[in-house]
């Protein structure tokens, strides 16, 4: 049977990148037989010239995405981030206009008066947006947590008009470009199945899903810029059965104070009544404040836990989650 | 009977003391109230099953219990009762956990709170190098051989991991014999050596992979070595290994028989993988030497290895 899957995977890696790789295919069908010492147990699905749709790689800092990305003619590390409105810039490194109109949602503030950038470009892997106005916040937390730079974050505005697959065990997002009714214009060189959907909303700009908790429904935004679930201390009250509680830990609150949340992981939670998660680690806090960012009650947020283990593409014109196989279909 | 009253007195005080010296901390909700439980015997320890009290070094609690003072004790909320000879509990309403979300919490939970232990079955040494760039490293985990070729001038090593360099990989000369050592993270990587301006594949590694100008690059896996090892099952004709590094296949990488069990050395690539055992091509079983295991998506309980 592993001969089958790498001779699988083998036709597929053919038809990708052609001639160059025939060779290769038979060596993965050989090191699935065990013949040489040196057994290839990781792979990568190959990143092509032709412009078929944009493979971008990515590392996990914990368990935030991050993409090198080209803006304004430098280059940096960005969070994908489907918790944020649209780009995002560090204020470390980048200025911007006070702009009193709108209000902020993003990391650190509440309130009006928000530091916008406009006219940036930036692009990844081919992909180029131009023309781009971000949000300037401070990032510090970030960089000071994950001890890396961070340039900004890229959010709804720059995924919405892309079908994504978050590939997290090949660390590489998958984006085809899709059109207003979400039908995708150019697709990615490698198929794989959709064996499952789940329509979402849109909660202003975050994707909302339904999932069972022990048999009660609740609503959770999907964001992938959170590395632990967080559910809400009031809006839980019937699944707290469900949520194994481990230790209190401390998050910095509004004036540096400090404030205890309870760190634990929550179980039994199950998409499309068949689909069961493994336990995910999760934070239980007061979220009443959430629902004025999202417009949405929800009653938490799920991210690099949940997403993590599954292979998710997210069409946001369509408003669907899709659900892959892990193993590689072959065409 | 004096013996074996003596005996029992012996085992019971035995597995009293082995009871009284057990660490633990226990983090519960029961309906409107959250308790910690634990024994007194985690409030100046660092073992992992104490882990429920981290968040309460700085309430010198070991000094509240020495005097006697806990009784009357509260802060943030906290009450602290004795429940047993050595045992206490904390003691907070769930209501009072009110911190209010704003968006930078999502970035500043530490995520290693909910981290696995790295598995004891990863061997030591021949450790990659994660989310660092290849460099050149007297004590790396990869070393490039090249023999026969005494006669060069030169030989650079050149490949996937530093974008094909036709200068900065220069290799060293031993002998007869050009080594470079470098740090690498794990990865599958392709590679060849240039020899006084020819370009080689290594010949002393027959994997090689056809590259656009239709020659061969030598072919590189980095990953950890781990041991698999199942004790026992002397009976079993067939063991083998399965798991999401291996795309559950169903046959499995097949373990090899011992006199104490079952066992395997494989590359596995950083990151969190499931996997059982396969026993005689029937029976799936999890790693009974493994107590980290966790449901999948399947809802089918697995055994985990963490790779760092």
């Amino acid at each position: 049977m592993l001969w089958f899957f790498f001779l699988s995977l083998s036709l597929k890696l053919q038809l990708l990148t052609g001639v160059r790789n025939i060779v290769f295919s038979f060596l993965l069908c050989l090191l699935g037989h065990g013949l040489f010492a040196v057994p290839v147990t990781d792979f990568r699905i190959p990143v092509t010239i032709q412009r078929d749709g944009y493979i971008v790689p990515f590392t996990l800092q914990g368990g935030l995405i991050i993409i090198q990305a080209m803006i304004n003619d430098s280059m940096g590390n960005f969070v994908i981030d489907t918790g944020a409105e649209g780009l995002v810039l560090n204020n470390k490194y980048y200025q911007g206009v006070t702009d009193e109109s709108r209000s902020f949602y993003g990391v650190n503030g509440r309130g009006r008066g928000l530091t916008v950038s406009k006219n940036n470009n930036i692009s990844a892997e081919g992909l180029t947006f131009s023309g781009i106005s971000a949000d300037v916040v401070d990032l510090s937390s970030i960089e000071n947590n994950k001890n890396i730079r961070i340039a900004g974050l890229i959010g709804f505005s720059l995924l919405k008009d892309f079908e994504v697959m978050f590939h997290y065990r090949e660390r590489l997002l998958a984006l085809s470009r899709v059109d207003e009714t979400g039908r995708i214009i150019d697709p990615m060189p490698f198929v794989l199945d959709k064996v499952d959907s789940l329509t979402f909303v849109l909660g202003n700009f975050i994707p909302v899903i339904e999932v069972k908790v022990n048999g009660f429904t609740k609503k959770f935004g999907i964001d992938s810029g959170a590395e632990i679930n967080l559910l809400d201390l009031k809006r839980s009250k019937n699944i707290m059965s469900e949520f194994l509680p481990m230790r209190t830990i401390r998050l910095a609150g509004a004036n540096n104070e400090e404030n205890e949340v309870i760190a634990g992981r929550l179980q039994r939670v199950k998409l499309l009544d068949k689909y069961n998660c493994g336990a995910m680690g999760t934070v239980l806090m007061n979220m009443d404040n959430l629902n004025n960012i999202y417009r949405t009650n929800l009653d938490g947020i799920l991210g690099f836990e949940f997403l993590s283990p599954w292979l998710f593409s997210i069409n946001y014109k369509k408003q669907m989650l899709y659900l892959h196989p892990l193993k590689v279909v072959v065409p | 009977m004096k013996t074996w009253t003596l005996f029992l007195f012996i085992l019971f005080s035995c597995s009293l003391l082995s009871a009284q010296e057990s660490p633990y901390s226990r983090c519960e909700i029961q309906g409107e109230d959250v308790f910690i439980r634990f024994h007194e015997s985690c409030l100046n320890s660092k073992n992992e099953d104490c882990a429920a009290l981290e968040d309460f070094k700085k309430y010198d609690l070991p000094g509240l219990i020495k005097s006697g003072a806990y009784t009357t004790w509260t802060q943030d909320g906290w009450t602290l009762a004795k429940t047993g000879a050595l045992t206490y509990q904390l003691h907070k309403k769930l209501s009072l956990f009110d911190k209010l979300f704003s968006m930078e919490d999502k970035f500043n939970i530490d995520i290693s709170y909910w981290s696995y232990p790295v598995s004891e079955r990863i061997k030591q040494g021949n450790k990659p190098v994660e989310n660092e760039p290849v460099r050149v490293d007297f004590k790396g985990n990869v070393e490039f051989v090249l023999k026969g070729r005494g006669n060069a001038k030169q030989v650079i090593l050149s490949g996937t991991f530093n974008d094909w360099n036709e200068r900065d990989f220069k290799m060293i000369k031993t002998g007869d014999v050009w080594k470079l050592k470098l740090k690498m993270p794990a990865g599958l990587y392709e590679y060849k050596f240039i020899v006084d301006g020819d370009w080689i594949t290594d010949p002393a590694n027959k994997f090689r992979v056809q590259n656009q100008h239709y020659t061969y690059n030598s072919i590189l896996v980095v990953g950890k070595d781990v041991l698999f090892f199942l004790k026992g099952f002397q009976n079993a004709k067939h063991v083998a290994l399965s798991g999401s590094f291996n795309n559950w296949d169903e046959e499995g990488l097949p373990l090899t028989k011992s006199k104490d069990g079952w066992r395997v050395v494989q590359k596995i690539p950083p990151g969190k993988h499931y996997y059982k055992f396969v026993i005689d091509g029937r029976e799936w079983i999890i790693d009974p030497d493994n107590k980290i295991q966790e449901r999948d998506e399947g809802g089918n309980i697995n055994s985990i290895l963490m790779v760092h």
